[in-house]
């Protein structure tokens, strides 16, 4: 969510460096408005345009937005349930630069600078691709080793408010009745409460163990789950494998063309109830919710020169060089594969949330994937080239050598029933309980060097 | 060694399949590029519509992510909707539920004889008032799940305007 934020105060500026303003907010208004913008989404209109009919509820649940959001609130709030206060409206008659900072309005929510609409979070895959590059356990010994000595050196004033914002949001426990609060007595990790939700929607963990400073019960996020999607990745592949086809062909004029836009919808049908299997009544929405949310803020920390990064030493020119340089501080490296995970993570996310809503179920839908003509088919040139490059999977090229034809579809539709497997029950579950097809995206990420 | 270059009635025959194999190749590569149906054309444009649309409430930006947004609401006392921060180049506005469909010409200013700035001045923001649509088909009492702004009656979309929830109360 505070992509969206800095994209507000971007907007509302003109400015893209007042994007990094998000990290001299108060935490108090950061956490507040946390709850604003889950209120928001109540109000988002029904995507896919135009085809209200066949689509899917936004997070597996019409009702899960209401039922978790603050109560009505009468104008002027009462003062038990102050607005966040970050209100960007009105600052075209601000004077000074700084609009959302230092400043309180009496104003609810992120709606009032969307024209009504509210904010829309990032898909869980979001906080799996990011989490994938080690960038968590990397922040939090930077975050570890500033608050417990002095061995990283001494920080500006707006490093110092990067630091309490951190640290206050995201390693202790959130304030009570917040959203984000999806820490508790019985589930008190946020790393293996993570885990837990890529396991069950994705069937894959990440690609690093559990730091050993912070290692629990073994694989306990594993345990007492019920049914998970073990068989996403390899229909999220073969989606892939379709659409390159189609934008191999797209303006094949002549010859044969294997492209079939019903395979390709087919796909999406069969991705979109898998990941509605799971988000059965709002399951799993808030701990999305709080997952990308606390995901967002690390990488817009990283996607400039922040302050803190300055502080650190880690100027440099991309995200996942930036990642290297404070794993290097704290004597830990990134991902190998962390620059294409950070390419890939915002575009996988848009396409699955599109997929979840319905937006590719019909086959007609489902050509603007590979229209050459549209943003989506850009998108999923980059989408398809990133994951080629972080998985090492080669979703463009088929077997060489080979003499008789290579179908192009494999044999059976895809079903989204077929690959969800049970997880068993014990806290230790066996190795072999692991898919086969775990994902490869980084071998050795977020480990001490 | 003489070399004869008369030619014989199948090289004749040979040269002119090669012109006309030459003409069918560009012929085939001039021509438009593909025949295609309006309708999947406009589908395709609203499927991308709608996934922009996706990744700018999403907060991405660059790449056709920054997509027009306006806000619109029911007029507190006539049965116009009036739209704030409407781009100037939205000509139509389409509403939607799952019931019902309705796409409305947008008025600007006082264009007509119910504006609802007609006789209420006062509605100017900054000297500027903002435009409205009368819906016929629609009633405060009913929720609008979908409002969108188009260039022309049939599309393209070009902006994303909020869900409207129902007046109950409207006098």
């Amino acid at each position: 969510m505070f992509l969206n934020l800095a994209k507000l105060l971007e907007d509302a500026t003109g400015v893209p460096a007042a994007r990094e303003q998000v990290f001299l907010i108060h935490p108090v208004q950061l956490s507040r408005w946390l709850d604003e913008a889950w209120q928001g989404a109540a109000t988002i209109p029904p995507l896919p345009i135009g085809n209200p009919v066949s689509s899917q509820p936004l997070l597996g649940s019409d009702d899960i937005v209401d039922a978790l959001d603050l109560p009505r609130q009468p104008d002027p709030p009462p003062p038990l349930l102050l607005p966040s206060g970050i209100f960007l409206d009105d600052v075209n008659s601000l004077a000074s630069a700084q609009v959302a900072v230092d400043r309180w309005v009496e104003e609810l929510g992120p709606r009032a600078a969307t024209g009504g609409i509210g904010l829309l979070w990032q898909h869980l895959s979001y906080a799996f691709i990011l989490e994938s590059t080690g960038l968590i356990e990397i922040f939090a010994e930077v975050v570890r080793r500033l608050v417990v000595g002095e061995t990283l050196g001494r920080l500006s004033p707006a490093s110092v408010k990067w630091l309490r914002a951190t640290e206050e949001l995201f390693f202790r426990d959130p304030p009570l009745f917040s959203i984000a609060g999806t820490i508790s007595e019985l589930r008190p990790q946020a790393r293996v409460n993570r885990r837990n939700a890529y396991w069950r929607m994705f069937g894959m963990d990440l690609p690093h163990a559990v730091p050993a400073r912070w290692d629990g019960a073994g694989q306990a996020w594993k345990a007492n789950v019920g049914e998970i999607n073990v068989d996403f990745r390899a229909k999220w592949s073969e989606l892939l494998r379709q659409v390159w086809l189609g934008l191999e062909n797209n303006r094949n004029s002549s010859g044969a063309n294997p492209t079939d836009g019903n395979y390709v919808a087919l796909l999406a049908r069969a991705l979109r109830d898998m990941f509605n299997d799971r988000r059965r009544g709002g399951l799993l929405a808030r701990e999305e919710f709080a997952y990308v949310t606390v995901l967002s803020w690390f990488h817009l920390t990283l996607q400039t020169n922040t302050p803190i990064v300055a502080d650190l030493k880690a100027d440099s020119t991309s995200p996942a060089e930036r990642l290297a340089q404070l794993g290097q501080r704290v004597g830990m490296h990134p991902a190998l594969r962390s620059r294409e995970l950070f390419d890939l993570a915002e575009p996988m996310s848009s396409l699955l949330r599109a997929i979840e809503i319905g937006s590719f179920d019909e086959a007609d839908a489902a050509a603007a994937l590979f229209d050459d003509g549209t943003a989506l088919a850009l998108e999923m040139r980059e989408i398809i080239n990133q994951w080629q490059s972080a998985t090492g999977e080669r979703v463009k090229e088929r077997p060489p050598g080979t003499v008789a034809p290579v179908p192009s579809q494999p044999l059976r539709a895809p079903t989204p029933g077929s690959g969800n497997g049970v997880a068993p029950s014990g806290a230790r579950p066996a190795a072999a309980t692991v898919p086969a097809s775990a994902p490869t995206v980084a071998a050795g990420n977020g480990q001490r060097a | 060694m003489a070399t004869t270059t008369e030619r014989t009635p199948d090289d004749a025959k040979f040269a002119q399949e090669i012109a006309r194999l030459a003409e069918a190749i560009r012929d085939l590569a001039h021509r438009p590029d593909r025949d295609e149906d309006p309708e999947q054309r406009r589908r395709i444009q609203r499927v991308d519509f709608g996934y922009r649309a996706l990744g700018a409430l999403m907060g991405r930006a660059g790449r056709g992510f920054n997509v027009p947004v306006f806000g619109a609401s029911w007029h507190p006392r006539y049965r116009v909707i009036v739209l704030l921060g409407l781009p100037g180049e939205v000509e139509f506005v389409q509403l939607q539920n799952g019931a019902k469909d309705e796409t409305l010409k947008v008025r600007r200013g006082r264009d007509g004889d119910d504006s609802p700035f007609k006789k209420d001045a006062t509605e100017s923001r900054g000297g500027e008032l903002p435009p409205w649509i009368a819906p016929e088909t629609f009633t405060p009492d009913d929720a609008i799940s979908s409002v969108l702004g188009l260039r022309h009656r049939p599309g393209p979309v070009i902006a994303l305007g909020p869900r409207i929830a129902p007046v109950p109360s409207y006098a």
